[in-house]
């Protein structure tokens, strides 16, 4: 419905597709992107072998792969970290009382203000889009660690003592489930810190040759392709939806259901 | 015979307290002051007894709980269980708190299983054991469910075979049915009657509800409030089930009513000149049912 009002505003204007792109031109790119590399995109008789090398080969597969790749070390550390952090702040003062406050600073910080420290640091390399997508996630990582873990009800602690259990035993086996709704939301929020940093990274140093995401729109933009432009963007949207809305937001209406804390 | 019953006379105390006292801070920074929950109480548990503490709210019933427990440690006196002072928390004094305190994650089997674990029995001992249990609270047909979709009354029945599967010495009941509707507290009073007379195990029973503690117990102590102290042992030699049509049950019912609306008087004027959180007016108004008053469970 949409993509049919911008297909008639588009000829209602009368402009020139380099000016303002009618979704043919976006849907097109988007294929393309999709099936392009060394197989022809709609030959018939190399279409079986085309589903490999779309996979292997095209661009925007291994932009998607080559920035889901980042995201996921990033995350992956922030997430090390982050759980470590929070748990610090919980089970020790003195950490608290040092890093406590630092941490909300740092969360305040947009994380892209890091890359200028980051290409400094580690160069225009892989490594810098990493620490970026690390300090965006980190902040929300360790906060929602260490709000789970202080809204761990006094009882649950209670019974467990009254059990005689261990304070190993009380860590894996009460606090972190009883933390783990909190911490789940923390990390979908985490998760979309990371993506945006991920892709604020990309855009502004992009690798020749080994784009991601944003990489894409960027080298689209300095080809003023249009339609390309706004395929990325379409399959951006895409992961976003399907991460967050679907792999996270499943994750948490689970537990929440679990727990008993959806509402009923 | 002393009036505590015949028991005394043959085993030691399953639970003794020796002058405990306790007191906490209540408020914060300069607003803070202390408040004493316990002060010198001193009795004894017996084996295989069922003791009911009566009292109203603020008279450290709770305390009392948390102390025998090992939750808490007194400030002075001593606890004693089984002859040997109190150090820590252990599984042969298990508390069953008014929340029932079941993990949300686990299904009931599963936290029935919880205790099993921390002893560290095989998987398929902890099976059969909780399954044994599950059957003597009828809950089997639920075992795979979670918490949330229990009812009050299941949840604390699951509570029940939590506690009871790690095999207790003492259990140490915390108003285990205060939350729950009359109905219901009628099924588990009998229910717990009967796993009682057929375990044999020694209970400690906190509860508001002087009709509650007459139906269950062999022993009834009312607490004095702020600070909590003993006011009146009443041991109670009727046989179960108790008929409260029975002039002389009905005579004790009002014997340590009367002891408990008088605390409560007490109580009352005691809130009213301290000025405890209470507006004008709403003393009066709340007082005379015994339902909570400013200072809540938690002490």
């Amino acid at each position: 419905m949409w993509i049919l009002a911008w297909e008639t505003v588009f000829r209602l204007s009368g402009r020139e597709a380099y000016e303002f792109t009618p979704p043919g031109d976006v849907l097109s790119a988007l294929w393309s992107g999709i099936s392009d590399g060394p197989v022809h995109a709609g030959s018939p008789d190399e279409a079986r072998k085309a589903l490999w090398g779309v996979c292997g080969d095209s661009t925007f597969v291994n932009a998607v792969c080559r920035s889901m790749l980042r995201i996921g070390l990033g995350f992956g550390v922030a997430l090390a970290l982050g759980f470590t952090l929070g748990f610090l702040l919980v089970h020790s003062r003195v950490c608290n009382w040092l890093m406590g406050p630092l941490v909300l600073g740092v969360q305040s910080l947009p994380s892209i203000c890091w890359m200028p420290v980051a290409v400094l640091w580690f160069g225009l390399s892989e490594r810098a889009i990493l620490f970026v997508v690390l300090m965006g996630s980190l902040g929300s990582i360790t906060m929602a660690t260490r709000d789970g873990l202080r809204q761990v009800p006094v009882t649950y602690q209670r019974v467990a003592s009254t059990f005689g259990a261990s304070l190993t035993q009380r860590l894996l086996w009460v606090s972190l489930p009883a933390a783990l709704p909190v911490f789940i939301s923390g990390l979908k929020q985490g998760w979309s810190f990371a993506w945006r940093s991920l892709l604020a990274g990309e855009l502004l140093y992009s690798v020749a040759g080994r784009e991601g995401m944003g990489g894409l729109l960027t080298m689209a933009r300095d080809l003023a392709d249009y339609g390309r432009m706004f395929a990325a963007m379409i399959v951006i949207v895409c992961i976003s939806v399907l991460v967050d809305r679907v792999i996270f937001n499943r994750l948490e209406q689970h537990v929440r259901l679990r727990w008993g804390l959806a509402a009923r | 015979m002393n009036p505590d019953g015949d028991r005394t006379t043959r085993a030691a105390p399953k639970v003794r307290l020796q002058g405990v006292s306790k007191s906490f801070e209540t408020g914060v920074g300069k607003g803070a002051r202390r408040f004493e929950a316990v002060k010198g109480i001193s009795f004894d548990v017996h084996d295989g007894e069922f003791l009911a503490l009566v009292g109203p709210s603020g008279c450290g019933k709770s305390t009392l709980i948390n102390l025998i427990a090992g939750l808490d440690k007194p400030d002075a006196g001593q606890v004693f269980f089984e002859g040997k002072p109190v150090t820590g928390a252990g599984p042969d004094r298990l508390v069953i708190f008014q929340d029932h305190g079941l993990f949300p994650w686990l299904t009931v089997q599963k936290n029935v299983e919880f205790g099993l674990r921390i002893l560290g029995l095989e998987k398929h001992e902890r099976k059969e054991r909780a399954m044994r249990y599950l059957q003597m609270v009828h809950l089997t047909k639920f075992r795979r469910s979670y918490p949330f979709q229990l009812s009050g009354g299941m949840k604390q029945r699951a509570t029940l075979a939590r506690a009871l599967a790690v095999e207790p010495q003492v259990i140490l009941m915390d108003e285990p049915f205060a939350a729950l509707d009359p109905r219901t507290r009628d099924i588990l009073q009998v229910e717990l009657q009967e796993l009682w007379l057929q375990t044999k195990k020694t209970i400690v029973f906190v509860t508001h509800s002087v009709e509650e503690a007459l139906r269950l117990s062999d022993r009834i102590i009312v607490l004095a409030s702020q600070p909590g102290r003993v006011r009146k042992i009443t041991p109670v030699p009727f046989p179960h089930p108790r008929d409260f049509l029975d002039p002389a049950v009905a005579e004790m019912r009002a014997a340590i009513l009367k002891e408990f609306e008088e605390e409560l008087n007490i109580l009352v004027q005691k809130e009213g000149d301290d000025d405890w959180h209470l507006k004008e007016g709403s003393i009066s108004a709340r007082a005379p049912r015994g339902v909570d008053l400013s200072l809540g469970d938690g002490i």
